[in-house]
Formats: structure tokens, C-alpha cells, sequence
């Protein structure tokens, strides 16, 4: 009962929020210089014949009547059609989303593979070399430039040692450097809030009083520390998602990696107008929905928080 | 009687960037079968230092045995490995900790704080240390259909009565509460001491019962030791030490508390703050508070002098009368 109401309300926030997404990406575009018309003519092109183009792509009718109607076709599950491309726009997308979506699930893997140990072992031994090494690898990841890092990424694995692929969609190793190069900022995050939330609940009482129980000294760590420095964790994640699909946009340009990245970049280098709004409304929908499960499941872990 | 813990010279200093804060000074204590040993003092005693030292949990790096021993059946607690420490800790020694607010874990359920204890020492189950669990609750007065409740729904009072069930759990040889009722309030107090006159009994632990409370200590316990600024300054039965105070320490808490018969008198207060742990006074540790100071007290430590079978008392100045006449 709880949950189901919890859930209705999440989803009328959810949609004031893509409600507002999509004037400010409907306005955005418009602001921005650039003609998709003149764009698709050639250069020589008379002023009737861009008329005429844009009058075809109703470019021509005020700005809120274009938004009314844009907003209509979207109400009726209609994201419109590209200017560019000439294929519907749910089709674009939904046609690149799954690479985006592998290379995002993977980066969000190995970054917290590698963090959630680091960030463990640098909170019980602070002040030791691998805390130290932990620091360094926060500072470096949190401050590095991901086109800087993946292009290092590049030189090494793939044109000194020449173990990857540098370009391309395909099997595990064409992921492998993609991935790591999006996923360095969240593991770094990771590494810097679990060390401190781990240091600072071995200090709390109810870790004293599972020693004096006779708990081991690992099963204190795994089981009773770690669920709780855990949770601050689970919190950052589900807010790096925005964060990552952001990235993705960098680091599939970088990496030649066919997802929504680069289509949102093919989008608005031609102003594909309906194409970019409709991008931003999905990407949009995408992290309200990540963000809504993140807090469901903070519920089920953490008994203190109750859905509302 | 056998002496079933023994605490010998010990002294312990918490070394942090700031400086070394020497909360225990030499303190010698026993603790025999089925005896209930109080340890009363203000805050910043040493009291709970003793309480951690006495299961070896003292914060590493910070907190340091800088001399003595505790033996706990003859073996020192210090000199035990890893393992020896986990089947001691929660099974021979169980402790109940001052705030229960902040002692329990706030993600797991009550009933798994307290089966782990049962699962680790006894070698249970799941399914039994459940079982075993439930009865645990309703013997401290919970309703067994909690067990899967997390601390946030429980009151500062029931919570306190998971930490016993927990400490009482593997039927410990020791029972060490430290303050188990300074958080709560007094109806609850009242209930919570009832409840461990009970169980001590019936399970004939010993016990040793730290706190600040002179009545629980009167209610409770065969044997008191006054502590200040980390030294016993007086110990003896409980009947002795608190009808015949010799120490003036002693004597300034047992004034400080108002009387429910006879005349009325006015309370004494003990002026000046708590020794600073940091700085210590010389000599004997409460010199500059004390009314009855003399030459001596300023530079040596006076030790525990026996005034009777059952009483002794660390004061270079015990002899003279309320009046502070010779």
C-alpha cells in the first residue's frame, strides 16, 4: 500500500520533471544559432528555397504553437521524425539505446568492483600504502578529464601494447576501455565516500558491541560494518547515473562507440531539432526511473527510511 | 571463593596527537564467582576503560597498556590470540554498553543481534538460534513477535533489555554493564535493575556493575570500589564503605545526595572539576579539590590502607572527624 502510493506520487514528480525537460530543451534548441534548413540545402540555395523547406518542416509557425503541437504528437507517443535521418525518432533511439545502455551497465560493473574493495581496505587501514594508493586513485579519477584519460587509455592498450581494439562496437574488448574510461569517475567517487564511511563507522558503538560479542574481525567488516557504510554508496550511484550518461557522450565519440552518444552528437551538429528533444526526453525519463529504483531499494536496505 | 578476574597494577593511556591521557593509574580489583563488584566514579574516571580493557577493545593505536595485567580465569586477557579472544568476548564476558541508543546496529533486526551471539558460541543454526533468541526477548519482557523489528521501533528502554538479552544470551561468567540505565529514564531504570537483580541471581553470574549511581550500586552489588582520575581511592562491602566512608572523595558523594529520613541537612558539593586525564595533579589525584588536604597529599600518592576486615582507603588525612578537627 505504501509502496503504491509512494510510487503514484514519484511518478507525478517524474513527469512535472520531464514536463519541464522538455521546454527547456525545446527552448534551448531554438535559442542556439543554426538553421536545420539551410543545413540540409546545399550551399547555394535561394531564400524562397530555404522558405519553402522550412514552411515543410513547420519551422515557419511560431514558437509555441511548434511546441504545442511537438508536445501533442509526444502525449500520443509520437517523438516525431528526424530531419536528418528521415526515420522516426523512436526508432533511432531505441536502435542505439542498447549499446549505450551495455556500455553504461558495464562501466557502472567494473568501477564498483574495483572501488567498493579499495574503498573497504582504505577505510579499516587508514593512514597505510593502500590508503594512501586509495587517495592518489580518488584524486587522480576525480580530477582527470575522461577525453584525457581514454585517450592515455588508447596510446597504451591499444597502440603501444596493442591488446585492444580502439575503435568499435563488438565483443568484451571492445567494451573494455570505454567502459573503464566512463566509469573512472563514479569508482572514484565511490572509493573516497566508502573509506570514509567506512573508517568512521568502525568507530560507532554497535561495532564495539559486536566485538564484545565475539564477532570476527572480517565478519564485522563485510557484514555488519559495510551494509551500513554501504548505504551513502548506493545514494551517489544511483545519482552518478545522470553523470554517466552524460559521459557517454564523450567517451563514445572517443571510443567510435555506436550508441545514443554519438547519435545526440550527429543530432545536434546537423540541428536535427526533433531528434535532440526527443533524445533529451528519453535520457531524462532514463534517470528519473534509476533514480526512483535507487530509493526503492534504499528502502529495503536501510529499515530507518520509510517510502514517502 | 575462587577470584575469577583480576585486575593487577593496571594502567592504561590513551595516546592521540594531542597528547596522552592517562585514564587508569594502577588499579588493583577482584572479582570472585557469583560476586557483584560496583565501580562508582564521575565520568571521566577511567571506569569505562576498565570495562573495555577487561575484554581487550581498547581503540587500537590510540588506547595503550602501559602496565599491569587483567586475568580472567588466571589467563591474561592480553596475552590471548585472536580466537581465544572471540570465544571469550560475548560468551564468558558479555558486556552491556552505556548507550542503547547508539550500541545496537540500525540495519540489522534485534533478533539477528542477538542470534549472532547464540550462532557464533554455540555453534546454532538459523532456525535455532532463533528459537532460542525468542525466548531470550521474552525473558527480558519483549514479545517474541518483534524479532524481526529493527532498533528504530524500539524505545530507548527496550532497547537497553535487547542489550541484556544479548550480554545474557551464552549465560556468561562475568556480566560487565557499564552504565546499562544512565540513558534511560527512571521508571525504566527502576525495571531495567529489577530485571538484572533477577537473572544475576537466578544465573549466579558475576558481575560488575559500572556506573555513577550510588543507589544502584547499594541495590545491587556486595562490593564497591570509588575510583577518581583513573586510582581506587576507597573499596569494601558496600554496607561498609557507604555507612562508614573513610576517603574524602567518598564522603563528598555520599553528601551530595539528599536523605529521605531525619533531619534535614544541607548538601555538600565536591568543589572543582573532574582531574584533567592530560595533567594530573601530583601526588594523590584528588589533593586540589579536597578540604581536608595536607602537606603530604600535594606530593606523595597515598596507597590502599586496610581499615577493616573489608574496607580500605587511599588518604593520607582519614582521620579526622566531619568536622575536619583533629
Amino acid at each position: 500500500m505504501a509502496t503504491a502510493r509512494f510510487l503514484l506520487k514519484r511518478l507525478l514528480a517524474s513527469l512535472l520533471v520531464l514536463f519541464g525537460v522538455s521546454i527547456i530543451a525545446f527552448s534551448l534548441i531554438r535559442i542556439a544559432p543554426g538553421n536545420p534548413a539551410m543545413l540540409m540545402l546545399p550551399e547555394n540555395a535561394t531564400e524562397e528555397q530555404i522558405k519553402n523547406t522550412e514552411a515543410k518542416m513547420g519551422l515557419d509557425k511560431p514558437v509555441v504553437e511548434q511546441y504545442l503541437s511537438y508536445m501533442g504528437n509526444v502525449l500520443q507517443g509520437d517523438l516525431g521524425v528526424s530531419i536528418f535521418y528521415n526515420e522516426t525518432c523512436s526508432n533511432l533511439i531505441f536502435k542505439r539505446l542498447p549499446a549505450t545502455a551495455q556500455l553504461t551497465l558495464i562501466a557502472v560493473c567494473i568501477s564498483l568492483i574495483i572501488s567498493i574493495p579499495l574503498g573497504i581496505i582504505a577505510g579499516i587501514k587508514r593512514g597505510t600504502g593502500v590508503d594512501f594508493g586509495a587517495v592518489l586513485f580518488a584524486l587522480i579519477g576525480q580530477s582527470m578529464s575522461q577525453v584525457w584519460f581514454g585517450l592515455l587509455l588508447i596510446l597504451l592498450f591499444g597502440v603501444t601494447l596493442g591488446w585492444l581494439p580502439t575503435q568499435g562496437y563488438g565483443g568484451f574488448k571492445n567494451i573494455l576501455m570505454p567502459a573503464i574510461t566512463l566509469g573512472l569517475p563514479l569508482s572514484a567517487i565511490v572509493v573516497r565516500m566508502l573509506r570514509s564511511d567506512m573508517y568512521d563507522v568502525m568507530q560507532e558503538d554497535y561495532i564495539v558491541s559486536t566485538y564484545a560479542k565475539g564477532i570476527g574481525q572480517w565478519e564485522i567488516y563485510l557484514k555488519y560494518a559495510l551494509k551500513n557504510a554501504l548505504l551513502p554508496v548506493i545514494t551517489v550511484t544511483g545519482m552518478q547515473i545522470g553523470q554517466l550518461l552524460a559521459g557517454a557522450i564523450i567517451v563514445e565519440q572517443i571510443f567510435g562507440w555506436p550508441g545514443l552518444g554519438t547519435l545526440t552528437v550527429q543530432a545536434i551538429n546537423m540541428r536535427d531539432f526533433p531528434l535532440i528533444q526527443s533524445i533529451l526526453l528519453i535520457t531524462a525519463a532514463i534517470f528519473v526511473t534509476v533514480n526512483t529504483l535507487v530509493d526503492i531499494l534504499y528502502t529495503v536496505i536501510d529499515p530507518r527510511m520509510k517510502l514517502n | 571463593m575462587a577470584s575469577l578476574l583480576e585486575i593487577k597494577d593496571l594502567a592504561v593511556a590513551y595516546k592521540t596527537g594531542h597528547g596522552t591521557s592517562h585514564a587508569v593509574n594502577g588499579i588493583n580489583l577482584t572479582i570472585n564467582n557469583g560476586e557483584a563488584l560496583g565501580l562508582v566514579g564521575e565520568t571521566g574516571a577511567g571506569k569505562t576503560t576498565i570495562a573495555l580493557s577487561t575484554l581487550n577493545l581498547l581503540p587500537k593505536k590510540v588506547g595503550h597498556i602501559e602496565n599491569g595485567d587483567i586475568l580472567f580465569k588466571g589467563k591474561s586477557v592480553f596475552q590471548m590470540n585472536k580466537k581465544e579472544l572471540a570465544d571469550m568476548r560475548g560468551n564468558k564476558i558479555s558486556m552491556i554498553f552505556q548507550n542503547p541508543l547508539t550500541s545496537l546496529n540500525p540495519v540489522f533486526t534485534i533478533g539477528e543481534q542477538i542470534s549472532m551471539v547464540l550462532r557464533k558460541h554455540k555453534n546454532l543454526s538459523k532456525k535455532e538460534a532463533r528459537m532460542e533468541s525468542e525466548e531470550l526477548l521474552k525473558m527480558v519482557g519483549i514479545a517474541k513477535s518483534r524479532y524481526d523489528d529493527y532498533p528504530n521501533q524500539f524505545s530507548g528502554g527496550m532497547r537497553q533489555r535487547v542489550g541484556i538479552a544479548a550480554a545474557l544470551a551464552c549465560n556468561p561468567e562475568l556480566l560487565i554493564a557499564d552504565e546499562p540505565t544512565t540513558a534511560l529514564d527512571v521508571t525504566i531504570q527502576a525495571q531495567i535493575l529489577e530485571l538484572m537483580k533477577k537473572l544475576q541471581h537466578e544465573n549466579s553470574t558475576s558481575l560488575l556493575m559500572i556506573t555513577h549511581n550510588l543507589g544502584i550500586i547499594s541495590e545491587i552489588c556486595e562490593k564497591v570500589a570509588v575510583m577518581y582520575a583513573g586510582c581506587i581511592v576507597e573499596y569494601g562491602t558496600v554496607k561498609e564503605v557507604f555507612s562508614n566512608p573513610k576517603h574524602w572523595y567518598t564522603k563528598g558523594l555520599l553528601g551530595a545526595i539528599p536523605k529521605l529520613e531525619g533531619e534535614r541537612e544541607r548538601l555538600t558539593a565536591i568543589h572543582g572539576n573532574v582531574a584533567n586525564a592530560q595533567d594530573l595533579p601530583s601526588g594523590c589525584k584528588f589533593h586540589p579539590r579536597c578540604d581536608q588536604c595536607i602537606d603530604t597529599c600535594k606530593s606523595e600518592v597515598p596507597s590502599l590502607i586496610q581499615i577493616s576486615d573489608d574496607h580500605y582507603a587511599a588518604c593520607w588525612n582519614m582521620e579526622v572527624n566531619a568536622n575536619g578537627r583533629k
